[in-house]
């Protein structure tokens, strides 16, 4: 085919696409050649140094030569160098940042990587900071991901097993677990749940989790998610498996238990006994933080009998005068709260700051100066917010049952928060992700996970990889499981 | 699908429960709005005769109000405590809660009859603590409650703790509701409280007895009118809430005695839980004191009792062991001897059989006149003689004077607590 | 197919033995027995244990099985239809008398006025959801539960120790033994409680130590139950006669810790978490024979039953725990004596035969 007939064939497929581009060439011994690319994805110096000028530098001296065996011996010097199979892998790779050679009067096509994306370095992400310990979080590129796990990772068991999911987004998926240490079954059961997906694009992680969930969509998280390589490591050491999807920084990891979220990279940083402790104010800090103004109003609404005197003078005489029942009141600041939360959030940074002073002082103040609210219900409602964002990857879910446990405090008192928390239990027992119980090893126990549960032993002791994620290889140290 | 249809069906069952019960759980003001609260309770009696003058300190909320906020008395004449607590729920208009109510004082008068028929409504409702205290005074038991109104003053905390002490340091301190009726249940039906009284002064400071601490503090007194609520003002005299260390002491519910405290010090010897107390032995002559006061403290004291009833006499045999330090040896006018080891020897040890003697014959005496048991020895005869006990009670007219034909002996051994 | 795991089922008899023995059982024992009121209990006890180790011998012979093709293979159709009917009817009193002991108990404790009708639609919803997603998840709430339930016990147990005085009700036996069997047969129905483990018949995972683990628990809970009432009898004396719910009186004993009295709380929550917990298994029990007698797939229709039976029941006593109490102290309780009864023969006759298909699983 004429060369200008293939550049017009191109031109049609990417008839609305400005950034492509093509450059017709001609070589030393007069031989039409053309190049395509994606003007954005490519590196536009190595393009000019590393391909356009050696295929023009081509001279035929034997006029049986092929031009294509000789273009490619030109281009040997790039890693990335093949001949696509057919017309939608050629466009496929122009889209991930190759350059296309065309030929005249041959139907092969060279496609060689001079991809430049724009990648952001590998920072520390804002969530999940440690004291001491690695500072390098996952990026949007998929490469600098895998890299980043490979510095970690360097045995030849470990298995990169790609996909492509979204029709449009092409996205690449990588799925990333330990060939002798993840449970075939599990592993098995991710690839189909992942190539069933039908849909125009995965923009990022969080879409892929909500295809990956077992059992019905609730509020609770059941796909682990980090931005830390370091985290991410360790999960795949322990036989779970990581997904990586390109564009995003979140790597997500199955089986999720809920123990995860408990447990901090800067736990195994630290002393165990630091460790323990600070898994324990966690705990009880998100114990506090959903119950808190529950039981603030169902104490005031209806067992004011539990508050010890002294107390139920001071906080009869601050909610004297306030219009607003108990229930109304928390429910109000609970959504002030919120409100103030996902403002700041949005906002640019400059202005987040001034915003949360006008949250925190004016708005708080003013509404307790006015009448309106009661410091005490403020100051619940304050400490409550706080103390859910020592779980930062459960704060929404916290914030959800925060509300639900004042209504249910408002509604029924001390009775409805046990039934609420009875019905937690029951229900959280009952859920599983990929064969492991939500709630292990608390619920069903497992004794030999709880060296890592609540509380954390040495490194030494902790020989086992956790029973209650279904794996192939038990043992993480030479010595056996068993306790000494 | 079936499934799904009874989750949507369950899920709309709950939010329907929800509805309903919103509009009145989104309005339900704060219980402490709409409720009063009762802190201390005072019982009198009444001008009219036969009725009861109860006072109930109640806490009104005031906007801003601040921790240190006073106590509203609230009064009223009727014939039985429920009824005034009702009456009064009219006059405050709202109803009243017993759940924070610390303590019930009882005046003299009114523990005249048997305290059990006024507080059965007390006991028998779930509205109040188990552990409210019980208080015995002297004076006007209104005038008591009145002072400790002021919420942050010391009165408050001061009548906790005089009973506190009292309970660790003396016989019989202080009394809760149901230790009164768990000892007026009890076959020996004695049962005792703190007898506190107020007094009147222009600095505070305690004048209590000789082995206690007394109460000291500030708070306003204040009068308040029958059926109206009253905060006072502008009264300088401050009252003081003290104990003096006498004991009043209940049989049958009916306030039979106030033990002072001279004579409760002699009651406190046979307690086997009062261990320390400083004593002053006088007169103690021997080859190297003559007529010296030596004071000691009672580090320990171990009580061996022995009961047995011979020929019918119910006797009790109590042995002695007390562990004593040296605090003081005065001889005459002159200052202590330098004697450096604890002085204990015969002499003293006679001295204090002697002491002790007198004063458990004096505390006997006392119980046998009024037929009340403090000690339960009711229990310990039953325990450790059991029929003949019971033949003995049988031989009584009335098996309620047993205590009259009990006798009892004391021995005394003294060692250095060191 | 098991569903429990040993853990879970020593977690699960433990409870169901805890069940109301803290609330209303000592001052119904007391009314019967006096001062002589903790030889009754450690008689009932005992009794108690004997039967918990018979079931677990019973359930450890027989793994794999369901309690009515157990009973079928033992006892014909009809007969095992008759002792799962029987229990089944004792079961539904008990369910019943917790769910009253519960609402009185809160109404004693924290309401000032609560109406049984708004008090039953959440708690049968959350006991009726534990109960029909099966033993798993009873096994597995129970587990996150029990440390908290057990600790809270002993701390409200321990603190009013300080308050004993070892004889308050001494002499003992002054009337004799009759009070102390009397005692013991009018509150027999507070310790029957186990016969409706029967119903976790295989589904509980084997051990080799299930049965020796089972009564070394339910050993130390027994001796949980003889402390709470001896140190409560103890504390108390004669007063008792004024109390109806042990636990919440108990802990507004301390007179020091007047500001800090609210201990009520830790009692309040930790009985109410337990009641709940122990109705909840109850309430499986039940329908598990439900599902028998109505030859069900799924539970649902005889929870549904279950429930409506019990609401039925509990309208019609007006949520009235006195009358309920009369009606167990002067009739139920003696029954229950037979029932018991007949439940250890029943249990013999399992655990005597050999251990078919025995199956070891080792977690």
């Amino acid at each position: 085919m004429n060369i200008q007939k293939k550049i017009e064939h191109l031109k049609q497929k990417f008839s609305q696409t400005s950034d492509f581009a093509t450059r017709e060439l001609v070589t030393k011994s007069g031989e039409n050649i053309a190049i395509v690319w994606i003007e954005n994805v490519v590196d536009q110096l190595l393009l000019a140094q590393s391909v356009i000028a050696p295929l023009q530098d081509i001279n035929l001296h034997n006029k049986n030569a092929d031009i294509f065996t000789i273009a490619k011996e030109k281009m040997i010097a790039f890693s990335k160098l093949s001949e696509p199979a057919d017309e939608k892998t050629f466009i496929e790779s122009l889209l991930n940042g190759f350059v296309g050679i065309l030929f005249e009067n041959s139907e092969k096509t060279l496609i060689v990587e001079c991809a430049k994306w724009i990648v952001r370095l590998p920072a520390e992400p804002p969530t999940s900071a440690v004291v001491e310990g690695p500072r390098e979080g996952f990026v949007e590129d998929i490469i600098t991901n895998m890299a980043l796990l490979r510095k970690r990772l360097k045995t030849p068991n470990l298995v990169i097993d790609k996909l492509k999911i979204g029709e449009e987004t092409n996205s690449q998926i990588r799925i990333i677990y330990l060939k002798d240490v993840a449970d075939p079954k599990i592993v098995n059961k991710v690839k189909k749940k992942l190539e069933e997906i039908e849909i125009d694009g995965i923009v990022d992680s969080h879409y892929l989790s909500e295809f990956l969930m077992t059992g019905k969509h609730t509020i609770f998280k059941q796909i682990g998610s980090t931005e830390k390589p370091d985290i991410a490591t360790a999960k795949i050491l322990e036989g779970r498996i990581a997904i990586l999807t390109d564009g995003s920084p979140i790597v997500l990891t199955v089986p999720f238990v809920l123990l995860e979220d408990l447990q901090s990279s800067n736990d195994y940083y630290t002393t165990p006994a630091r460790a323990t402790l600070i898994r324990y104010l966690r705990l009880t800090a998100g114990i506090i933080g959903i119950l808190l103004p529950g039981l603030y109003v169902a104490l005031l609404t209806y067992h004011i009998k539990a508050i010890p005197i002294k107390l139920l003078i001071t906080i009869t005489n601050s909610i004297q005068g306030i219009p607003l029942p108990p229930l109304l009141e928390v429910i109000f600041i609970i959504f002030l709260f919120e409100i103030l939360y996902e403002a700041s959030l949005r906002m640019p940074r400059y202005m987040g700051l001034s915003l949360s002073v006008v949250g925190a002082l004016i708005l708080g103040d003013t509404a307790v100066k006015a009448g309106l609210v009661s410091p005490p219900a403020v100051l619940i409602v304050a400490i409550t917010g706080v103390m859910s964002y020592t779980l930062p990857e459960q704060s929404s879910q916290l914030s959800f049952l925060r509300l639900i446990f004042t209504i249910l405090g408002g509604f029924l008192g001390i009775f409805g928060i046990i039934v609420g928390i009875l019905f937690l239990i029951g229900y959280l027992v009952n859920m599983d992700s990929y064969g492991a119980p939500y709630l292990a090893p608390f619920a069903p126990y497992i004794k030999a996970d709880q060296k890592d549960g609540l509380y954390r032993k040495t490194f030494m002791r902790q020989r086992t990889r956790p029973f209650s994620l279904q794996n192939n290889n038990k043992r993480r140290q030479s010595n056996d499981g068993t306790d000494e | 699908m079936r499934k799904s249809l009874f989750n949507k069906i369950i899920l709309w069952c709950v939010i329907l429960f929800l509805l309903i019960l919103a509009p009145t759980s989104l309005d339900m003001p704060s219980q402490s709005v709409v409720r009063a609260i009762c802190t201390g309770l005072a019982i009198d009696t009444s001008n009219e005769s036969g009725k009861l003058e109860v006072t109930a300190q109640i806490l009104i909320p005031e906007a801003g109000g601040q921790y240190t906020q006073k106590l509203s008395l609230v009064s009223y004449d009727a014939k039985s405590l429920e009824e005034s607590l009702e009456m009064m729920e009219y006059q405050v208009g709202k109803k009243i809660r017993m759940e924070h109510c610390c303590f019930i004082i009882l005046s003299n008068a009114v523990c005249e009859r048997n305290i059990t028929t006024i507080l059965d409504y007390l006991v028998r409702g779930n509205n109040i603590g188990n552990n409210t205290l019980l208080i015995h005074t002297d004076g006007k038991s209104k005038d008591l409650l009145s002072a400790t109104s002021n919420v942050n003053s010391s009165e408050v905390d001061n009548l906790q703790v005089i009973s506190e002490y009292n309970e660790k340091y003396l016989f019989s301190g202080g009394a809760n509701l149901l230790s009164f009726y768990h000892d007026y249940l009890s076959p020996h039906k004695t049962s005792y409280m703190a007898n506190i009284t107020m007094i009147k002064d222009d600095k505070s400071g305690g004048n209590g007895g000789t082995d206690q601490s007394s109460g000291s503090g500030s708070g306003s007194g204040s009068e308040s009118s029958q059926g109206s609520s009253s905060s006072d003002k502008g009264n300088t005299q401050e009252d003081v809430v003290t104990s003096d260390g006498s004991v009043a002491i209940f049989y049958k519910g009916k306030c039979a005695r106030v033990v002072t405290s001279e004579e409760r010090e002699d009651f406190n010897w046979l307690d086997p839980k009062v261990e320390k107390a400083m004593v002053q032995i006088e007169n103690v002559s021997d080859n190297i004191l003559k007529n010296a006061t030596i004071s000691y403290t009672i580090e320990r004291k171990k009580m061996t009792h022995k009961f047995e009833i011979v020929n019918n006499v119910p006797t009790i045999r109590i042995n002695f062991d007390l562990g004593l330090q040296t605090e003081m040896v005065l001889q005459g006018d002159e200052s202590s001897l330098p004697i450096f080891d604890d002085y204990i020897n015969d002499a003293v040890t006679l001295a204090f059989a002697e002491k002790i003697d007198r004063a458990v014959k004096n505390s006997m005496n006392i119980q046998k006149e009024h037929g009340f048991d403090v000690f339960d020895y009711y229990k310990e005869f039953s325990i450790n003689c059991n029929a003949d006990w019971k033949k003995y009670l049988s031989s009584l007219e009335n098996p309620d004077d047993y205590m009259k034909g009990i006798e009892i002996f004391t021995e005394v051994t003294c060692y250095s607590a060191f | 197919m098991t569903e429990l795991t040993s853990r879970q089922y020593i977690i699960v008899a433990s409870i169901i033995m805890l069940t109301s023995k803290l609330v209303t059982m000592p001052s119904v024992v007391f009314s019967s027995a006096s001062n002589d009121a903790i030889f009754s209990v450690i008689i009932n006890s005992i009794l108690e244990l004997l039967l918990i180790f018979l079931i677990t011998l019973a359930i450890a012979k027989n793994p794999n099985k369901g309690l009515f093709e157990v009973l079928k293979s033992k006892f014909t159709r009809v007969g095992a239809y008759i002792i799962i009917g029987l229990i089944a009817i004792y079961a539904l009193a008990r369910v019943t008398f917790c769910y009253e002991e519960l609402y009185s108990f809160f109404l004693e404790l924290l309401y000032d006025e609560f109406s049984p009708y708004i008090f039953a639609i959440p708690t049968f919803f959350v006991t009726g959801y534990l109960a029909y997603k099966g033993a798993r998840t009873i096994g597995r709430t129970l587990e996150i539960l029990f440390w908290f339930i057990l600790i809270g016990t002993i701390v409200s147990v321990v603190c009013n120790v300080g308050f004993m005085s070892f004889d308050t009700n001494m002499p003992y036996f002054q009337n004799g033994i009759m009070p102390v069997l009397e005692g013991s047969g009018s509150s027999a129905f507070y310790f029957g409680n186990s016969i409706c483990l029967l119903f976790f018949m295989g589904k509980v995972r084997i051990d080799d130590n299930l049965v020796k683990k089972t009564i070394i628990s339910s050993s130390v809970i027994a001796l949980l139950i003889i402390a709470f009432c001896f140190i409560f009898y103890d504390v108390f004396g004669l007063s008792m006669q004024y109390i109806l719910f042990a636990l919440s009186q108990y802990s507004q004993y301390d007179p020091f810790i007047l500001e800090l009295q609210r201990l009520v709380w830790l009692s309040a929550i930790v009985d109410i978490t337990k009641l709940f917990c122990s109705t909840a298994c109850l309430a499986y029990c039940l329908g598990q024979a439900g599902k028998t007698f109505m030859q069900s797939k799924t539970t649902l229709l005889p929870i549904l039953t279950t429930f409506l039976l019990i609401f039925s029941l509990a309208t019609i006593l007006h949520y009235d725990l006195l009358v309920m109490i009369e009606l167990v102290r002067n009739y139920i309780s003696y029954i229950t004596i037979g029932l018991i009864t007949l439940t250890i023969i029943i249990c013999i006759i399992l655990s005597i035969s050999r251990r078919q298909n025995a199956q070891k699983f080792i977690q």
